[in-house]
């Protein structure tokens, strides 16, 4: 598969990454059906050195929220 | 009554009887637009652009590009050819992780990095020259017509926020256009500038097209999609909304706004919605594809994304 081909996945992988640090990705149980921009959201929100950042840390899981919501989402809704 | 004064208002009558039975022609009422090709920058075949999120053009038609998956910022000509590339992947000075929005004035390109506060300044030869240090992400950003950028400043404590930067970077003044959120990203907008430091914001996550001057005045406020909340579904603890409105937003030379619909529109991504300088919606017309924005340079070309971000098209827009 082409490296444009993956773009999608490298991005969300960067949110998850720089959120997760070694977390687990969990689906929670508030979430039902959620999504690929929920789910990061997600693992972003909950994680333990996110939460011990702060306002700051949580405005980062927010904003890679709204960046997969306007880009990554509709690519894969597409695809 | 002399003769004079009397062929005066007589005059003045005549005058007033023709303009009553002929109207002056009112104002450009589009009432379809149609686009013509007129660039094509990248594509499947080439190796030109990758993932391109942020642009931006100077009054030489030269247009700059910021390519997300190539982690860097490309100028190219006003025929498309590639003049220069600078950036690379990092988080050092002049590099990128995730570059998103892109403003040129005069004299200098501004990007930014989607988790980086602040912005990257180039000379328009695409030369780094210095990082613009902000109290949060940038959440939208916009060239002023008068030279440096507006930016908004997401800060999940102090929302609504514009924050206008001279060419040198210094702050220059600020707009608020909310002062409480009434949850998370319901402040997270796109920009489009007109001159006198007047700005539409297109909300993200809200039906709201709005118009706001420098001293923090709104003109007016427009609804694309009935005006319906925007559903939020709770997520590690916040309420998150879910559709898109506002894809992005764009002014062009006669003040009129082009907002380009989300999920909430019938053609995600496609939809555009003209707003006269007045709020009112006048038209509306279909992108060939799906654009995650839009952008309208001073000669009002449309510059719109295609194949996934691999390619940018220009469009002439005719107004029929």
């Amino acid at each position: 598969m082409s490296f444009r081909k993956t773009w999608p996945a490298k991005a969300v992988a960067l949110l998850l990454i720089a959120a997760a640090a070694g977390g687990t990705l969990i689906r929670a149980e508030e979430e039902g059906d959620a999504g690929i921009c929920e789910q990061a959201a997600w693992a972003c929100l909950t994680d333990p050195y996110v939460r011990a950042g702060g306002p700051a840390a949580f405005g980062y899981c927010l904003g890679g929220y709204a960046f997969c919501k306007k880009y990554i989402e509709p690519y894969l809704e597409k695809h | 009554m002399t003769k004079t004064k009397i062929g005066m208002w007589l005059t003045a009558a005549a005058v007033w009887t023709a303009a009553a039975a002929f109207p002056a022609p009112p104002a450009e009422t589009p009432t379809k637009i149609r686009l013509e090709e007129v660039l094509t920058i990248g594509g499947p075949d080439e190796e030109t652009l990758f993932q391109w999120t942020g642009v931006a053009v100077d009054e030489s038609g030269a247009i700059y590009v910021l390519d997300a998956l190539d982690f860097s910022l490309k100028k190219f000509d006003a025929q498309g050819r590639l003049l220069k590339k600078t950036g690379r992947k990092g988080q050092g000075p002049g590099e990128f992780s995730m570059p998103r929005w892109l403003a040129v004035d005069k004299e200098y390109v501004f990007a930014s990095d989607q988790p980086v506060a602040g912005l990257c300044v180039f000379d328009r030869d695409l030369n780094f020259r210095k990082t613009i240090r902000l109290s949060g992400l940038v959440d939208a950003l916009e060239s002023r017509p008068g030279g440096g950028v507006a930016v908004v400043v997401s800060n999940f404590q102090d929302p609504g926020r514009i924050v206008l930067l001279d060419r040198r970077g210094e702050v220059e003044g600020e707009v608020r256009y909310m002062t409480k959120s009434d949850g998370p990203l319901l402040d997270s907008v796109n920009i489009a500038a007109g001159t006198g430091d007047v700005f539409t914001l297109g909300f993200l996550f809200q039906d709201k097209v709005e118009k706001w001057d420098a001293a923090g005045l709104m003109s007016w406020t427009a609804n694309l999609f009935g005006g319906k909340a925007v559903e939020t579904k709770m997520i590690g603890g916040f309420a998150l909304p879910q559709d898109t409105c506002v894809l992005d937003i764009a002014v062009d030379g006669r003040g009129r706004t082009f907002a380009l619909g989300g999920k909430r529109a019938k053609n995600r991504g496609r939809d555009v919605f003209v707003l006269n300088p007045d709020g009112k919606v006048e038209t509306m017309f279909v992108l060939p594809e799906p654009s995650h924005c839009l952008y309208i340079d001073d000669r009002n070309f449309l510059y719109v994304r295609a194949d996934d971000g691999i390619t940018l098209k220009k469009y002439r827009m005719v107004f029929e």
